[in-house]
């Protein structure tokens, strides 16, 4: 895959991907909570899937009971019981 | 938990979005920095929460998505105020609620004196009654410098007398005056300090008056052993003058008490059955009620000990409960008969020595018989002397005088 020239710097210079390259960041505690942060919008949403659009790719949260539990201008959590989180471009 | 708070205290709303692009909606909330949170799907339908003033600003959103958001509960402080303002009785309600606090407050609902020794409440109270001070009177009739003033006026031993108001309380506090009259102005106090027992004189230490006694010197009972006269004498030593003084001196005399003391061995104890009875008390104004659980009424306690009450004065209930007893005679063993005639003696001589009385050497011996336990013996005090007698005229006679050396006659 061609990476952009961006991209290429802040790799090679140890800069943070998420400042530079606007990458998006999702941390997960346990398969309670997802905080996604670096999001542009929701795609879709239902009681079993989340797809969220970020900069360079589209996250999507598979799960039970999903629910949106603040949805914020920089972060968003979702809980539920997460069963998987897939990227895709 | 603040920002709950903040949001509780704002107001908020939960809606259900009706359209058919919820996320679209969602994500121009977002944009329009319109905070949204727990949002959740069920049966299809998208329900979330907003805040009461965003919730105006929605509007716009509809009109480019197509999706409404219809309210199903509004949540939080205004909401809850507008819910009790819109009822037509609550603001009457409180008008008159607080109408009658401040009615209330206007009038003065107890008199409480404190400090006072030598006269009852109820005396104290009927005074300032007589003087127009009374409860429910009202809070602005109520004189502070009138109710001293007259309080000091009427009784001469109370020095000093304070009334403050607080809330709907007076509280008046006196202090009564401990200052003994002077005692040596006056022939009407002049006295003389005589024995009140047999025995002899172990020390002497006068003050005022004449000592007619000297320490080891024998003394009977009533004899004068200081005088309240002092005779002034000439130089040639003859009495010009009998001056009548309050005799003042510190004088112990040996002496020796009887003591005494018996009891029966066969005494009445109460024995408690266990039965108890709970009723409260009630003070409404100036009545008494008591009231109690009317099963129990039926249970008449021939004899009943108050073993547990919350009573104190002023307050408007009390709880009491009592116990029923029923009274049997014991029999003191020989170390229990003992034993409390030794606490009867002890009692006996800690009152001797509040009274001064120096306790010395003592032959007590206890008996039992005939279902009597008889303590008796002597004990040897040094006792205080502090009986008086008041000067007789033939003491103060001027018959015997001589001026200048010479019989008046």
């Amino acid at each position: 895959m061609k990476r952009k020239p961006i991209s290429y710097v802040s790799e090679h210079f140890n800069l943070p991907q998420d400042i530079i390259n606007g990458a998006c960041i999702v941390t997960s505690y346990g398969n309670r909570y997802v905080y996604i942060e670096n999001y542009k919008g929701i795609m879709e949403y239902t009681d079993d899937f989340i797809r969220i659009q970020g900069k360079n790719c589209k996250v999507l949260i598979k799960g039970k009971s999903l629910s949106i539990y603040y949805y914020g201008d920089n972060d968003m959590r979702v809980d539920g019981k997460i069963e998987s989180v897939n990227y895709t471009i | 938990m603040f920002e709950k708070l903040v949001r509780y205290l704002n107001g908020y709303v939960k809606v259900v979005l009706v359209g058919n692009s919820p996320e679209r909606f969602i994500n121009l909330c977002r944009n329009n920095n319109i905070y949204t949170w727990n949002h959740c799907v069920k049966n299809n339908r998208y329900y979330m929460n907003m805040k009461k003033n965003d919730y105006k600003k929605v509007h716009s959103i509809y009109r480019k998505t197509h999706t409404y958001p219809h309210i199903i509960s509004k949540k939080g402080f205004p909401f809850i105020l507008w819910n009790v303002i819109r009822k037509k009785t609550v603001i009457p309600s409180w008008i008159v609620f607080f109408g009658m606090i401040i009615l209330l407050s206007k009038f003065v609902w107890n008199i409480e004196i404190t400090g006072e020794k030598r006269y009852t409440d109820e005396e104290l109270g009927e005074y300032l009654n007589g003087i127009g001070i009374k409860k429910y009177m009202l809070i602005d009739d109520v004189n502070g410098a009138y109710v001293e003033t007259n309080i000091r006026n009427k009784y001469n031993d109370i020095s000093w007398v304070s009334s403050s108001l607080t809330g709907c309380n007076m509280y008046i506090k006196i202090i009564e005056s401990d200052i003994m009259e002077d005692k040596s102005n006056g022939n009407m106090d002049c006295s003389s300090i005589v024995a009140s027992s047999d025995g002899y004189v172990h020390s002497i230490v006068t003050r005022r008056g004449t000592p007619l006694v000297k320490p080891d010197d024998i003394v009977k009972k009533g004899q004068v052993l200081v005088s309240g006269v002092i005779n002034i004498s000439s130089d040639s030593g003859e009495v010009v003058k009998k001056n009548p003084v309050y005799a003042d001196a510190d004088i112990y005399v040996n002496t020796e008490y009887t003591y005494r003391d018996s009891f029966e061995m066969i005494y009445p104890t109460k024995q408690y059955s266990g039965r108890k009875k709970q009723y409260i008390r009630l003070k409404i104004k100036d009545g008494l009620f008591f009231l109690q659980n009317p099963l129990n009424r039926f249970k008449s306690f021939e004899k009943y000990d108050i073993i547990k009450s919350n009573y104190e004065q002023g307050v408007l209930w009390s709880v009491t409960v009592v116990s029923e007893y029923e009274t049997i005679y014991k029999t003191y063993s020989k170390e229990e008969a003992v034993n409390k005639a030794r606490n009867n003696l002890l009692i006996y001589m800690n009152n001797l020595r509040d009274k001064g009385v120096v306790i010395g050497e003592k032959s007590i011996t206890s008996t039992i018989k005939n279902g009597v336990c008889l303590t008796q013996g002597v004990i040897s005090v040094k006792e205080p002397q502090i009986n008086r007698q008041p000067l007789s005229d033939e003491e103060l006679s001027k018959d015997d005088l001589t001026e200048y050396g010479r019989k008046v006659n």
